[in-house]
């Protein structure tokens, strides 16, 4: 589903991503892991459509077409859905009103029929319950005034309401409290099925205890230093980072 | 007659004018009120349109108001249907300046509220008339002000008694037809809130064809001890016109003013509030909202006066410019020796929705007195590119998206409007301009 070849990636000159490669099929969850100013967040809105980087080298190929090209609005269309580490605040557009917005931009780009009002908050009605999220929130301006973790949820609300065919969680988990990691963790298990993929951004393993990875990656100053099963978050776990940090230096030249 | 075109020309043309008008009135122009109207043209001929050398009008280039050779507004217009459409009662109607009966509705010697046209109320009160009508009007520096004054004659008049609370808005709208080129009109309103009083009002100017037309506006509003007035302003002139609009209040203690205006409409326009807190705790807001597009000029200005303790003042100007339209605004807080534990606030955030566009933003404090907070700030920005990503994100396109956040950057003007049918009417007005 998605094919990240030797990924160079940075801003203003500055490399944040040197050369990240990574395959991810449908029905997969990847988990990727590193301290912070990895570069997790890079790699997750590049993968979205941010522009503020600038992609030096390398290709990203989703479901076989040059992700690189695409527009954010286009990608979303084609079932591309990033939850934000800090979900950006929108005075005076209800939450509701937005989520009705994205949702139908998303099925009208596919070919789908627009849902009405009645039709659209039966979803809503349906989904929230899912996340366990107060009804008033709807009504309340996008993320304006909201609690962190209040804003987490919201953005799994989203997810599920949108239903991505690949899911990028960047750090939905930080500053969640385990309630509210149950439900996030809920959510992507609920959306996880044979046709979608998943990657879930983190630095801590214990989300990791609610969804089971298949593949945990390590991310270090902006490479991938390993990879491995779920095994490899309990080490981290248990070691940290540290004794990755060799492998994150370039290999010696023989 | 063509073109405008020196200092001596202008003060020719509009001298001409008032002898018309002078003509016009037949015997009324034996009132004490034409004493105001004299000394008022004799001023204004002194003072001449201002010229951007003036500190107060620096941005604003008013060559084009200037150099037009503007008529008198005379004779009776037609309205055109619908166009009062969605305005209830109670209501003021003024067509080209000149008051409509037909179209409005008037109470005269009610207890708690009067509202009527000026001439009418001089008849049932005059004693209010001779000591209000001009009073706070700064004909001596204010050009527009004076030729407004000169020519004063139609207008509004709301009275709300002491201890009156008017539930209802008192509307008063002010259409200009399409009618001869280049028209002047001088509506004027007076607003009396005696103690203890509250009064909503929403005041409109909207034109109805595509010439070229003056509005040059005076608005006079005194608060009583604790009164509380809420004055709107929905300014939806043709693309066209002028519109100079110059509203002094006076408040006397506890009163709070608030002005919320709404700048949607006119080719230039100027939107000014001279508020002078002259009690102690009183309070006065002004926010406004311009939308400019195309090659809008709009200035808005206020000069907020604290002259006693303990009063506040909150302002809040929004501008947002698309194409090659142009935003004004300066803030002038003065605050007085006396005027202790002041706290005056002044907010102004601009959006630039094109390259083409442009603001200028002036704050200016007179702090005379040593206990005092006041705050101002002042942004100007482009579409939030982390908030455009966002919502792309989600699926919405970039045009959208713009249209959203602008929406956004827009609402919160909306938030504080307190009569529902004008906030969902503004809303409307703004999802319709958003396309969303
Ligand atoms: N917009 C930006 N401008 C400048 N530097 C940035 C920007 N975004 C990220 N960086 C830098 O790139 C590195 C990686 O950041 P980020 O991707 O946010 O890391 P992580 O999400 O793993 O904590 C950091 O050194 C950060 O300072
Ligand atoms: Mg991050």
């Amino acid at each position: 589903m998605l094919e990240v070849r030797n990924l160079h990636a940075g801003i203003e000159g500055t490399e944040i991503l040197k050369g990240i490669n990574l395959s991810v099929k449908a029905g997969e969850v990847h988990a990727i892991m590193g301290p912070n100013g990895s570069g997790k967040s890079t790699l997750s809105q590049i993968l979205a459509g941010r522009k503020t980087y600038t992609v030096t080298e390398g290709e990203i190929l989703y479901e076989g077409e040059n992700l690189l090209n695409m527009s954010p609005e286009e990608r979303a269309h084609r079932g591309i859905f990033l939850a934000f580490q800090y979900p950006v605040e929108i005075p005076g557009v209800s939450n509701m009103y937005f989520l009705k917005m994205a949702l139908n931009s998303i099925r009208k780009a596919q070919g789908m029929e627009e849902l009405d009002a009645m039709d659209f908050l039966t979803l809503v009605k349906d989904k929230i319950s899912l996340v366990n999220m107060d009804e008033a929130l709807l009504r309340r301006p996008v993320n304006a005034g909201f609690s962190g973790g209040e804003k987490k949820r919201n953005e799994i609300f989203q997810m599920a309401i949108l239903e991505p065919r690949l899911a990028i969680l960047d750090e939905t988990d930080s500053g969640l409290d385990i309630d509210a990691l149950r439900i996030v963790a809920e959510g992507v298990n609920t959306l996880r099925s044979e046709d979608n993929a998943i990657i879930l951004v983190t630095h801590y393993q214990r989300l990791l205890n609610y969804i089971v990875p298949d593949y945990v990656h390590v991310l270090m100053n902006g490479a991938i230093v390993k990879s491995g099963g779920r095994e490899l978050a309990l080490e981290l776990e248990e070691k940290g980072y540290d004794w990755l940090k060799e492998e994150a230096q370039p290999a010696p030249a023989v | 007659m063509t073109a405008i075109k020196t200092r001596e020309e202008q003060k020719d043309w509009y001298l001409s004018q008032f002898r018309l008008f002078e003509s016009s009135l037949n015997g009324d122009a034996g009132q004490a009120i034409h004493s105001l109207r004299t000394a008022a043209i004799e001023r204004f001929s002194e003072l001449g349109f201002p010229t951007s050398k003036s500190e107060e009008w620096k941005y604003t280039n008013l060559a084009s108001i200037v150099s037009t050779p503007f008529r008198l507004a005379l004779g009776k217009a037609d309205v055109p249907a619908g166009t009062l459409d969605g305005i209830p009662f109670p209501r003021l109607v003024f067509v080209n300046g000149t008051f409509s009966r037909e179209y409005s509705s008037t109470t005269a010697g009610n207890e708690s509220l009067t509202m009527a046209s000026l001439p009418e109320a001089a008849k049932f009160h005059p004693e209010l008339i001779r000591d209000f009508l001009g009073r706070y009007a700064d004909v001596r520096t204010q050009a527009f002000s004076a030729l407004n004054t000169a020519f004063l004659y139609d207008g509004a008049f709301i009275l709300v008694r002491r201890g009156a609370v008017i539930e209802e808005p008192v509307q008063l709208v002010f259409i200009s037809t399409d009618r001869e080129e280049q028209c002047i009109a001088f509506p004027r309103v007076l607003i009396i809130a005696e103690e203890n009083s509250q009064v909503k009002i929403v005041e409109r100017f909207k034109g109805t064809g595509g010439n070229t037309y003056f509005n040059n506006i005076v608005g006079e509003t005194i608060l009583g001890p604790n009164a509380v007035v809420d004055h709107y302003r929905i300014q939806q002139e043709s693309e066209n016109a002028y519109h100079v609009s110059h509203s002094h209040v006076h408040q006397d203690r506890g009163s709070v003013y608030s002005s919320t205006a709404f700048l949607w409409g006119a080719a230039l326009s100027r939107h000014e509030v001279r508020a002078v807190l002259n009690g102690e705790g009183g309070e006065c807001r002004a926010r406004s909202l311009y939308l400019g597009k195309n090659r809008q000029h709009s200035d808005i200005h206020t000069v907020l006066e604290h002259a006693a303790p303990r009063c506040q003042s909150h302002q809040l100007v929004k501008t947002m410019v698309d194409d090659e339209a142009h935003g004004v605004f300066s803030g002038r807080i003065v605050v007085h020796p006396d005027a202790q534990k002041t706290n005056a606030i002044q907010t102004n955030n601009n959006l630039l929705l094109s390259e083409s566009a442009a603001v200028d933003t002036k704050p200016q404090l007179e702090i005379f007195a040593d206990d005092v907070r006041c705050t101002h700030g002042a942004t100007i920005g482009k579409i939030d590119e982390e908030g455009l990503f966002y919502l792309r994100s989600r699926g919405i396109d970039e045009q959208q998206a713009r249209n959203v956040l602008t929406y956004a950057f827009a609402s919160e003007v909306l938030e504080s409007v307190a009569i529902d049918d004008v906030r969902r009417e503004m809303d409307e007005r703004l999802h319709r301009q958003f396309r969303f």
